[in-house]
């Protein structure tokens, strides 16, 4: 209760002051409205241009996006209206020896319009130079396509044969391997004929005995007709009665039976003669000889066939390794078009800017962001600075030191005074956006004012710190512009922060009015989610109580100093 | 006893302000301390106020240490220092209002006790009046006014009638003693030792920090004599302590 009555009490003695009520309210309010005229009325179409064609041709390229161009005989005149501020840009076209030159004169007095007619100028010429790139590419790609498709059919030619030729080698191997056999079986061959050769020579040397065999064998053969003709003698002879009929049969039958040999060996001895007539030896003799020599004449070919055929598998081996270093090359070259291909197929790719975050390119839009957490940092720091400096300067001060309330009932008072002022300025601020600029603040309205309050509360401890801790007026003024000044130096406002480094960008994180920027930005622009905001929000509140301490200790010790002064 | 000081001493830095103090209060007495300028008067007061802390001794407040019941303390005193410490932009009520919550007081309260004050003060009609556009008598009154809100008490006076002509002096200390009858005991310190003399029952008299006589006026009249005023007898009692300092 207290704290509402210190509160109330420092609302009143501040709206007292007309002038402050005034700077507080009144100047965001005029700054803002200002602003926001002059940033609505600037559009890059604006920018008059000055062109120059020494070939008196068309355009090369063309500029169609100024809309107020102006044309020029010699560079000389155009330059000297950029000089004369009438033009901001001049571009000289010309083409020589088959080269197209682009020379842009730019007013560089003013880096802002320097930096967008660079950005606006490269952006159309590389459109133009990309789209020629890709052209090319595709050019290249299709030869490299068919190369790679030739070289695909070779290969696969060189493949066929030497799998051929590898079939063929197999099989003279196996040719080889037979002919090794046959050679093998006809050397056993001719050993064994050799070795029959003492045979077939004795063979041929009885055969030249022959006649005497044949005449033995007559020989043989009277003295076996003489014993049958004394057989059959003695058959008569013995007939009965020199012997009885029993006796006479009985040697009958065998006198018979002995005939009947002497007959069958008759036959015997004809068909052996026979035999033996229609058998020549010399024939044999002559054919042993012959394939003697035939299968020394087929040895002596499947040696040679064998090294024929030894010849032919090297030849193939040789003709099959040189294929495969054909294959082997075609490959690495296959490969290297592979390679080719992919990188001119990855070059193919569409080189294209594209905005991560839609939203209106408007310029009051675009930096209404800017204006807010300007004046919201401005604002809470110098507002709550001065306001401490007036409390603490004041007689009062030591009255109100004096009596029974708690000295943080005072402290959380004058933060909610300045938190006020901050909150009136912003209710400002909200309606001039939305009604002057037409700014969508209703949509992530709870968001808004929350970055809102934390950030201007950071501002309005750190105003405070320095309120209490300085008690010189002046001097405090110029902390708090100090630290305003150095808010907007270490932030994204003069250097983009991903072109810091670590340390610089530390602080630049670090810093408040970036983050207010940032999120505000985020919020009307972008519309983020409060998961996205999650993180700055969790580094504020980190600042927001950090703050707060060092503001409260502040308060403490500025106690300290009054007393002691009083004393 | 309301206050008690019993051997208080106080420095800053290596300058001593209150050597060895001790004296005593009664409740409901209007006590004056009288010195020359540097002699350590508003140290006493300051060290009533809880704002200066003492190096040495003790302050008892209502028999109990005043370093142990500051907020206590501070509730049961009123200050009215030198120069205005009220807020400008406000009027009398406001200020009134405002440090009464301060204090604790309850609205009710507040505006009975601002009517009681008001008519006291002869401040009727002017309660709306900024304090920027009040006279300095006004003012003063205003002060002493909103010093009373919380009822307390002890009220504290720093050189109440600094910057005044005599007219209004002369009309303040009745304020003061009208104050004085409702039980309010005051703390008073002037270099006007004649204001002193005719409005205070108790008086001490401090020189280079150390008390050298702490009496009731017709205590100092009889020791002295009733022919002296006080402030011949300020000035003998300083002679001697000198002198006696001297030797």
């Amino acid at each position: 209760m207290r704290t509402l009555t210190i509160f109330k009490n420092n609302l009143k003695t501040v709206s007292r002051n007309w002038l402050y009520f005034l700077i507080l309210i009144v100047c965001p309010f005029i700054l803002i409205t200002l602003s926001g005229i002059m940033l609505n009325s600037a559009k890059f179409e604006n920018v008059k241009v000055g062109m120059v064609n020494l070939n008196k041709n068309n355009s090369l390229i063309g500029f169609d996006f100024f809309k107020d161009s102006y044309y020029y005989s010699s560079l000389k005149d155009c330059i000297r209206d950029i000089s004369s501020s009438k033009i901001s840009i001049c571009i000289q076209q010309e083409e020589i020896e088959e080269k197209y030159i682009i020379n842009v004169y730019i007013d560089n007095r003013k880096s802002v319009l320097e930096y967008y007619v660079k950005q606006f100028i490269l952006k159309k010429f590389a459109e133009q130079k990309i789209s020629f790139f890709e052209e090319s590419l595709k050019e290249i790609n299709k030869q490299i396509t068919l190369f790679s498709y030739s070289i695909k059919n070779y290969k696969t030619e060189l493949n066929n044969t030497y799998y051929e030729l590898d079939l063929q080698e197999r099989k003279l191997i196996e040719y080889k391997e037979n002919i090794t056999n046959i050679k093998q079986n006809i050397q056993e061959i001719y050993s064994l004929l050799k070795r029959i050769e003492p045979t077939i020579q004795k063979i041929n040397e009885t055969d030249n005995n022959s006649s005497s065999f044949s005449e033995k064998l007559e020989s043989f053969k009277e003295k076996k007709d003489h014993l049958e003709n004394n057989l059959v003698t003695l058959k008569e002879y013995l007939k009965p009665p020199r012997l009885q009929e029993s006796e006479y049969n009985y040697i009958k039958i065998i006198i018979d039976e002995n005939l009947n040999n002497l007959n069958q060996m008759g036959n015997d001895l004809d068909n052996l003669n026979k035999t033996y007539s229609n058998i020549s030896s010399k024939y044999f003799v002559n054919l042993y000889y012959k394939n003697l020599q035939n299968i020394e004449q087929m040895n002596a070919l499947m040696n040679s066939l064998e090294n024929e055929l030894n010849t032919s598998i090297i030849k193939t081996k040789e003709t099959k390794t040189k294929i495969r270093g054909f294959i082997l090359t075609l490959e690495e070259k296959e490969k290297e078009l592979n390679k080719l291909t992919n990188k001119t197929e990855k070059k193919d790719t569409l080189l294209e800017f594209k905005d991560t975050f839609q939203y209106s390119s408007d310029i009051v839009t675009f930096y209404f962001p800017l204006l807010v957490a300007i004046i919201v940092t401005f604002t809470s720091l110098i507002l709550s600075n001065t306001f401490i400096i007036k409390q603490t300067q004041q007689n009062s001060y030591l009255r109100e030191i004096l009596t029974p309330t708690r000295s943080f009932s005072f402290f959380i008072a004058s933060y909610f005074t300045s938190l006020f002022f901050i909150f009136l300025q912003t209710l400002t601020i909200l309606l001039i956006g939305y009604y002057l600029f037409d700014l969508a603040f209703f949509e992530n309205l709870k968001m808004f004012l929350l970055i809102i309050f934390i950030c201007s509360s950071i501002f309005i401890f750190i105003g405070m710190i320095f309120g209490y801790a300085v008690r010189n007026q002046n001097l405090s003024i110029l902390f708090s512009i100090l630290v305003l000044i150095l808010c907007v130096t270490f932030s994204d406002l003069l250097t983009p922060t991903s072109l810091t480094g670590p340390i610089v960008r530390f602080f630049v994180n670090l810093n408040p009015f970036t983050t207010l920027y940032t999120l505000i930005f985020d919020i009307l622009l972008i519309k983020s989610e409060f998961d996205v905001l999650a993180v700055h929000l969790k580094r504020l509140s980190a600042l927001f109580f950090l703050s707060f301490i060092i503001a409260y200790i502040a308060k403490k010790i500025s106690i300290k100093k009054v007393l002691k002064e009083t004393a | 006893m309301l206050i008690e000081f019993h051997h208080v001493k106080k420095s800053y830095g290596r300058k001593t302000i209150l050597s060895d103090v001790t004296f005593g209060i009664e409740t409901g007495e209007i006590f004056g301390i009288i010195g020359k300028s540097g002699s350590g008067k508003t140290t006493i007061l300051k060290i009533l106020n809880g704002i200066c802390p003492i190096d040495y001794g003790r302050v008892l407040f209502k028999g109990v240490n005043i370093s142990k019941e500051l907020r206590e303390l501070r509730k049961e005193t009123g200050f009215a220092a030198q120069k205005n410490t009220l807020f400008e932009e406000l009027s009398i009520y406001e200020n009134s209002f405002y440090f009464a919550k301060l204090y604790g007081i309850k609205r009710r309260d507040i505006k009975r006790k601002f009517q009681e004050l008001i008519n006291l003060f002869n401040l009727k009609g002017f309660e709306n009046y900024l304090i920027k556009n009040l006279s300095g008598g006004m003012i003063k009154r205003a002060n002493l006014l909103v010093s009373l809100m919380h009822s307390p008490s002890l009220l504290i006076l720093d050189e109440p009638t600094v910057g005044l002509d005599p007219f209004l002096r002369k009309n303040l200390w009745s304020y003061i003693r009208q104050i004085n009858s409702f039980g309010v005991t005051i703390l008073v310190t002037s270099h006007l030792i004649e204001e002193i003399e005719k409005n205070c029952d108790s008086v001490a008299i401090l020189n280079n920090g150390t008390i050298v006589a702490s009496l009731k006026i017709e205590e100092y009249k009889q020791k002295y004599g009733d022919s002296l005023s006080l402030e011949e007898i300020f000035k003998g009692i300083l002679e001697n302590h000198e002198n006696i300092n001297y030797i």
